[in-house]
């Protein structure tokens, strides 16, 4: 009997630290990110600006082009971990990997190779359906611009 | 003492224990039951083994009433703590308090190292490098441009962090 009362014990607190566990740690699958990732070419061309990119023309007239146009537009949906790939012009690949989200905001490890160079690596904490823009690759008569919005 | 028994009475314990090869074991049987020294020597040893063999015996005897008595006892006072327990009154003896001790705060404590680890897993200060506290609110974790420089700046429209990678790792 002491024995049963012993175990039973053992029992009780293994079954705690499990549920501790789980609520303490986020399940590491099954969680779903959405990146979104805009390629907008800027230049100063006579293209004028792409009526596309409304919402990001304030940001985008900052960066002192004058010309805005939309390439290509992308949207991954991707499990926590899993890395995304994306064509950029230009021979360029970039490589999206959600991390996880917290405190609000989506941690993304981002890697831009141009043929076997690595042209930028970096990870980012972003607010959820906050846009973040990686921008300077030169392409045709200008510049690409990747706008990356990320949500959970 | 012949020189036939100096040889043999060193080994004699281990004949008597049968742990020689059967030929040296016969000519030794052989020699005892002819040699009275040896079988006094024989004696001897078999007064010694008895005497081990009791002993331990009476120690295992001994060990397995103390056990049994510690057990009656255990298994004696459960149902009494227990009820004590319940009642949230009484006092518990220092044997009782003593199994409680290992039985709840062993546990405890590992749980408090596992509530430890897990914090200190999840709980990274982050070094930012940017920080807008908009909307698009992005922190820079980390950068690596392989050698070129790097533009980092925040629009004035809506706080939007830039990433701006220029030229080429040699300009
Ligand atoms: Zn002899």
């Amino acid at each position: 009997m002491s024995r049963k009362v012993k175990l039973h014990g053992w029992i009780f607190w293994g079954v705690g630290l499990m549920l501790l566990w789980g609520a303490a740690v986020p399940p590491a699958h099954g969680e779903m990110f959405h990146i979104e990732v805009q390629v907008i070419l800027a230049s100063n061309s006579d293209e004028g600006f792409d009526p596309r990119l409304l919402a990001l023309k304030k940001d985008l007239l900052a960066l002192n082009y004058i010309s805005f146009q939309l390439l290509g537009n992308k949207g991954l949906a991707m499990e926590r971990g899993k890395t995304g790939r994306l064509e950029v012009p230009g021979g360029r690949v970039m490589e999206v990997t959600p991390e996880r989200f917290e405190k609000g905001k989506v941690i993304l490890h981002v890697k831009i190779n141009e043929g076997d160079a690595s042209l930028l690596t970096t990870r980012l904490r972003i607010r959820d359906h906050g846009t973040v823009m990686l921008g300077g690759p030169p392409y045709r008569h200008g510049f690409l611009v990747l706008a990356v919005t990320a949500n959970r | 003492m012949k020189d036939k028994c100096k040889s043999i009475h060193p080994i004699l314990g281990a004949w008597f224990d049968g742990e020689l090869p059967d030929h040296k074991s016969r000519r030794i049987a052989r020699h005892v039951e002819a040699c009275p020294a040896c079988r006094a020597e024989v004696d001897r040893i078999k007064a010694l083994r008895s005497l081990l063999q009791d002993g331990f015996a009476a120690a295992v005897t001994a060990e397995d009433e103390a056990l049994s008595s510690l057990h009656q006892r255990i298994m004696k006072r459960i149902p009494e703590r227990e009820t004590k327990n319940r009642k949230r009154t009484g006092r518990e003896g220092p044997l009782m308090s003593f199994f409680r001790f290992r039985r709840i705060t062993l546990p405890m404590a590992v749980t408090a190292m596992l509530v430890a680890a897990v914090f200190f897993t999840i709980y990274k200060p982050a070094p930012s490098v940017i920080k807008t506290g908009s909307v698009n609110d992005c922190i820079v974790d980390d950068l690596e441009s392989g050698g070129r420089t790097v533009l980092l700046f925040k629009t004035h429209g809506s706080a939007m962090t830039v990433i701006w990678v220029v030229g080429n790792p040699d300009t």
